[in-house]
């Protein structure tokens, strides 16, 4: 994950970059360092500006490293089950063909973040009821 | 004993800490997408969001059982009992238990097969339930559920007192006409010497006392004196309690009734027990070493072996009629008594042993307030014994045989219903 998230990176993109890799180590030991290391994932691709499919792939790697810091009982197959696997690659896969289809509306930047909010809203609505 | 209790769990679901880690990963980056207008963060997101959309796929959340053998445990103060305890969720998922109880010695082991062998010991009698904390995850470790109530009671241990072996008087009185241990002053067939008289038709021959018909010239015979059994029944106080010295007297009411009734079952005398306030309840007067046991569980209401009743008097079935009864109680409570008086009305000899021994205060700064307080006790005392209920207090450091041998004699009184 932070490999893929580094591939692009220079100067300030490394410091992140090096606080997601010490973030990790920690995170052998501590319960919420795994989800500073993704940040600091994210903060470096923001900074680095790489492609979507490698930041498709930081995520997708980033995903399956946060399942399996929060498996319960040594049981990886309960995190990591089908339905989890599916629903991570295939939004990953909508997500780098939709950034790959040329396409440039002018209304697109108006919409984009209503959407991107509409979106995280209705992902995360069962579970705030 | 050998019984085993399956308890369903209603759990209660919330968001696990991964689903917490991937919805925070998944905002983080999505703001950090939409401020610096990098559109790859989306990217970044989409996999993040992805499996928290799995959630309408995964399987739905199991039903958890928790299991108890044996689920009802007896044992006697300071005795170590072994029972175990296991979860199982109907589709599989390991369950994490975690076995709870209070003021006991509690030692959880987990064995080879998955249960949770649980030792448990107590110094104090009592009913101690064994509650369990259930921790699962389910639907791809995207929800956590615990036990909806805190905790689910699953098992029960009572803790019996062991009561001290000597043996309480019975207040004197009255017996009935049946064959049994206590001395009397009536002439029957004992064998205590009892007088001699002078011989009348229908005697027994073997009852002639030769040396004395001999000097006398008449035929004399021997007396002697009947011995008889009692009823005793023991009404143990469980009303509530103000917090404080009344509350830790409470314990010497039961200890107290368990004393009472294994010296009476001892001599051969029937004995039974009823116990008053909360859900009232009464077991009635048997003889034998069964009894002791069947009274233990009627007086904390383990088990089904005893009846159980409404009100705040005593029911007439639980007292037979001529029944000795000894009674336990802080006396504070006004039931408590109106059931003495009414015990007493109906004939019975009621003797009332008072543990509550000084103020029921916790705090007393004032000398003076004990010293009313005693003399409050000791007129409700007199008051008590006027009506009929003789009322012995039982200090902390006395024994109840000693103060059971206070209790003044009181012939038997025909009751108001005869």
């Amino acid at each position: 994950m932070v490999a893929a998230g580094a591939v692009c990176s220079d100067g300030a993109a490394l410091v992140a970059a090096a606080v997601a890799t010490s973030a990790v180590a920690v995170g052998l030991v501590h319960a919420v360092a795994p989800t500073v290391a993704v940040v600091a994932t994210a903060v470096a691709l923001t900074l680095s500006g790489a492609p979507p499919a490698v930041a498709a792939l930081a995520g997708v790697a980033a995903t399956v490293y946060l399942a399996l810091r929060h498996v319960r009982a040594d049981d990886a197959t309960a995190v990591l089950t089908m339905p989890t696997v599916l629903g991570a690659l295939g939004l990953s896969a909508v997500a780098v063909l939709g950034a790959a289809v040329p396409l440039a509306l002018p209304w697109v930047p108006l919409v984009a973040p209503m959407a991107v909010v509409a979106v995280y809203v209705v992902v995360v609505a069962p579970f705030v009821d | 004993m050998i019984e085993m209790r399956t308890v369903d769990v209603e759990l209660r679901w919330r968001p696990s800490s991964l689903a917490l880690a991937l919805a925070t990963s998944a905002a983080a980056a999505l703001t950090l997408g939409l401020l610096g207008s990098r559109w790859q963060l989306v990217a970044f997101a989409a996999p993040l969001l992805g499996a928290l959309l799995s959630l309408h796929w995964q399987r739905p959340p199991p039903h958890v059982q928790v299991h108890a053998e044996p689920a009802l445990v007896r044992c006697f103060e300071t005795e170590e009992v072994r029972l175990s305890v296991w979860a199982t969720a109907d589709d599989g998922t390991p369950v994490e238990v975690t076995v709870v109880t209070v003021d006991a010695a509690l030692e959880a082991s987990r064995l080879p097969s998955g249960r949770i062998e649980v030792v448990l010991s107590a110094a104090r009698w009592g009913r101690y339930p064994i509650a369990v904390r259930v921790d699962l995850g389910a639907r791809g470790g995207l929800f956590t559920g615990q036990a909806a109530t805190d905790h689910a009671e699953v098992a029960e241990v009572f803790v019996f007192p062991v009561a001290p072996a000597q043996s309480t008087a019975i207040p004197r009185t009255d017996l009935l006409d049946r064959l049994g241990t206590h001395l009397t002053r009536h002439v029957g067939r004992g064998v205590e010497y009892g007088g001699i008289r002078a011989y009348v038709p229908g005697d027994q021959l073997r009852t002639v006392n030769w040396p004395v018909s001999a000097r006398r010239g008449t035929l004399h015979v021997t007396e002697r004196l009947s011995e008889r059994a009692a009823d005793v029944i023991v009404l143990v106080d469980t009303y509530d309690q103000p917090p404080g010295p009344a509350t830790a007297a409470t314990q010497r009411t039961v200890r107290g009734a368990v004393q009472v009734v294994q010296s009476a079952l001892r001599v051969g005398d029937r004995a039974g027990v009823v116990a008053l306030g909360g859900q009232p309840r009464w077991l009635g007067a048997d003889i034998g070493r069964r009894q002791f046991y069947r009274v233990l569980d009627a007086t904390l209401g383990a088990g089904a072996g005893h009846e159980t009743t409404t009100g705040t008097l005593a029911p007439r079935a639980a007292i037979p009629p001529g029944a000795i009864v000894i009674a336990f109680s802080t006396l504070l409570d006004t039931d408590f008594a109106l059931a003495l008086i009414d015990l007493c009305r109906r004939g019975h000899v009621v003797v009332a042993v008072d543990v509550l021994d000084g103020a029921p205060f916790d705090d007393l700064d004032d000398p003076l307030i004990a010293r009313m307080w005693s003399m409050q006790r000791s007129f409700m005392y007199r008051d008590m014994r006027t009506i009929g209920v003789d009322v012995v207090p039982w200090a902390v450091d006395r024994t109840l045989e000693q103060v059971m041998h206070v209790a003044p004699r009181r012939p038997r009184r025909a009751s108001a219903g005869r």
